[in-house]
């Protein structure tokens, strides 16, 4: 062999127990390639050595950790199969109805046609849609004094579980609530608001901010059926996922998130605008047309908006003192903060400078700060989930318990994302978080993931059913993908 | 091949063999899904042994092999009601203990790691400490070498030239077509040989690695 053989000849011959003996010929000759052949013969050697290694694990404390958790899952099985309907049974339930519905329709003609109505009543036109029931939401979180009118009177928020369609509900100068007005959807009041409930049934609703602001959110999966109402019914705004209108003097500032909003001047008017963007609606003048501001998709402009001290410095945490019962340095952002957050590719940062009871704002590398006002002379707690002042309608979530939960969300999580990635979906890098939104229950009411784990959104809504109630009113829970 | 004659001759149970523990596989996995705490016993003592040893060969000397065997199992077990039974159950669970050693090695990679930290030695109940401590000094150092490779070869190189899965199981694992997987196996085997070649404290420690007399008359 007068050319020098390949890596793969060498090894080959290195490995075997009869060398080709032209290798061995040339690498008597060529003290380069005689190098690497003992190199390889030694690395051969090794893998072959690995082949046999022995494999040390401590099998008794093992199967009792692995057999605990198979004992767990078995019985969280036997428990669902209880709970599950059998595929076969949602069928056989609307066929007997059916069958029921059609016997009772026949009989109904049979007796007409008999001629047996004796007693004919007055026609009443009914429309073929029945209006749907009046729904009941559900107070999800009352701070700092938020109250409640309706027809029994005014009460504290906090006082009522449940608000219906009619109602008024206003925050003082550093109160909060928050409240289900749909499944699925959230209205969180800031500070200094008044809200009537206008409408509140299943598929409808109407909320009419007077004063302050509020964030109407829609959770995944609810239908996109809310309107908010301003300026006295002059301007609705409908169809967005995301809603945040503040009322200024002279105007109402609005910020939509999602992928467009309808809105309506005088219910005639209609704009549709692709989202997210943030418009300022005037307050009067028949001519006076919508300011569309920067579109949100713009992360400097908005931030701009949002943050620049000389502009309209965004109200809610300046006012917020629902601050104090969030857990910033937990990575859970106050809630306007949230809405921002997810409007803007950028990474907004709180923080709460040492002794300080001003909450500060931050975008950017590196991170330019903007600071709010005094969140209420309190000087917030920083702790893991919320730690409500008295009257409030949140129980006390220690940090113990909030990491308690959080490593069981990240383990069911991560299981998804094995799962996908064992499928050959998910192969890019996992950046973000799960965000979960609770219901009042402290059930997960509906998660938002990040687009990097899409193909396993599936698999973690499933799993975020799941998880233990949270015995807390924090609405927003984040658990980091990687 | 040789590496396979030295292999079957080492007299190893590779996965091909695991054909006779996989026909009990359904009944115990459609037993399981319905919560039967029996069924998920037997799916782990069966199955065990072989989840070691593959965590083992793909982690390396780094330890923690406890620690992703009962990740796998955790994984396996919540994830039973998905296995649609497409595949035999040993070739996902073999998926699965592939993706749960990729994950924990990624994982240690990112974590910071002093440069003298070196995992602690475990020698085998019937080696003596000197040899246990030098066999992982190799194994080390084979290691060394496959985590220079991408995750993808290394992953193929390892199943079918350490662990001795076929290519066409290789493939069903690793969710890839087989000249997919003989692909990366011809270009993972290269550097693998590249970087040994390259690597002079090779012969230092493999000293003690009994050559064949026909090795020793080749220098």
């Amino acid at each position: 062999m007068s050319a020098h053989p390949s890596i793969d000849q060498l090894f080959s011959a290195a490995s075997s127990v009869r060398p080709s003996p032209e290798v061995s010929a040339h690498c008597v000759s060529c003290p380069a390639c005689s190098t690497t052949y003992h190199r390889l013969q030694h690395g051969a050697r090794i893998l072959d050595e690995a082949r046999t290694a022995p494999v040390n694990v401590h099998w008794g404390a093992l199967d009792a950790a692995i057999l605990a958790e198979a004992e767990s899952v078995a019985r969280d099985l036997r428990g669902r199969s209880v709970r599950t309907l059998r595929p076969w049974q949602p069928w056989v339930a609307s066929g007997l109805t059916l069958a029921v519905a059609a016997v009772a329709l026949l009989a109904v003609r049979a007796h007409h046609r008999d001629g047996l109505t004796e007693h004919p009543v007055a026609h009443r036109e009914r429309s073929l849609v029945p209006e749907a029931a009046p729904w009941s939401g559900a107070v999800l979180l009352s701070a700092g004094g938020a109250s409640f009118r309706d027809a029994a009177g005014n009460r504290s928020l906090a006082a009522v579980t449940s608000v219906h369609q009619g109602a008024t509900i206003t925050t003082g100068a550093h109160g909060r609530g928050v409240v289900t007005v749909q499944p699925g959807w959230t209205l969180d009041l800031r500070a200094g608001t008044t809200v009537d409930l206008s409408q509140m049934r299943e598929g409808t609703v109407t909320v009419a901010l007077a004063d302050g602001t509020v964030a109407l959110q829609r959770g995944d999966g609810a239908a996109p059926t809310a309107e908010v109402s301003l300026h006295a019914g002059r301007w609705t705004v409908s169809d967005a996922s995301s809603v945040t209108a503040a009322v200024i003097p002279g105007m109402v500032h609005v910020v939509v998130l999602g992928s467009a909003v309808t809105v309506t001047r005088d219910g005639g008017h209609v704009v549709r605008y692709t989202g997210p963007i943030v418009l300022d609606l005037p307050e009067a003048g028949a001519g006076a047309d919508i300011e569309t501001g920067v579109a949100a998709r713009d992360p400097d402009a908005l931030d701009a908006t949002v943050l620049s001290p000389a502009g309209r410095l965004w109200p809610v945490p300046v006012t917020d003192p629902a601050a104090t019962i969030t857990a910033v340095g937990h990575g859970v952002f106050p809630s306007a903060l949230e809405t921002l957050r997810l409007a803007s590719p950028l990474t907004l940062r709180a923080r709460y400078p040492h002794g300080s009871s001003t909450l500060e704002v931050g975008t950017g590398h590196p991170t330019e700060w903007v600071r709010t006002v005094p969140v209420g002379g309190t000087q917030p707690t920083v702790v893991a989930g919320v730690s409500p002042g008295a009257g409030d309608t949140a129980p006390e979530i220690s940090a113990r318990e909030m990491s308690a939960h959080e490593a069981q969300a990240t383990m069911r999580f991560r299981h998804c994302i094995t799962v996908c990635q064992e499928r050959g979906r998910c192969v890019g890098t996992l950046e973000g978080s799960v965000e979960l939104n609770l219901g009042a229950d402290g059930r997960v009411a509906s998660v938002r993931v990040d687009p990097s784990a899409h193909d396993a959104e599936t698999c973690i809504q499933h799993e975020a059913m799941f998880l233990a109630a949270y015995p807390t009113g924090l609405h927003a829970v984040r658990i980091p993908l990687r | 091949m040789a590496i396979k004659v030295s292999m079957l001759s080492s007299g190893i149970r590779t996965l091909d063999d695991l054909v006779s523990t996989d026909n009990d596989a359904p009944a115990y996995v459609s037993r399981a899904r319905a919560g039967d705490s029996k069924a998920f016993q037997e799916l782990y003592r069966t199955h065990r042994r072989e989840v070691a040893r593959l965590t083992a060969r793909l982690l390396g000397p780094r330890g923690d092999v406890d620690d992703v065997i009962q990740e796998v199992f955790i994984q396996v077990f919540r994830s039973l009601s998905g296995f649609r039974g497409e595949s035999r159950f040993t070739t996902w669970l073999h998926r699965v203990t592939v993706n749960v050693a990729l994950m924990h090695i990624r994982a240690a990679r990112s974590r910071p790691q002093l440069a003298t930290e070196v995992p602690e030695d475990q020698p085998a109940p019937d080696d003596s400490p000197l040899d246990g401590a030098a066999r992982n000094e190799r194994l080390r150092a084979l290691y060394r070498i496959l985590d220079g490779i991408s995750d993808k070869k290394r992953t193929v190189f390892i199943l079918h030239d350490i662990e001795g899965v076929p290519a066409t199981q290789v493939a069903a694992i690793v969710g890839i077509p087989v000249l997919t997987v003989r692909t990366r196996l011809f270009y993972g085997r290269r550097e693998v040989y590249a970087a040994m070649a390259m690597d002079p404290t090779l012969e230092s420690i493999a000293i003690d690695l009994q050559l064949s007399p026909a090795e020793g008359t080749s220098r």
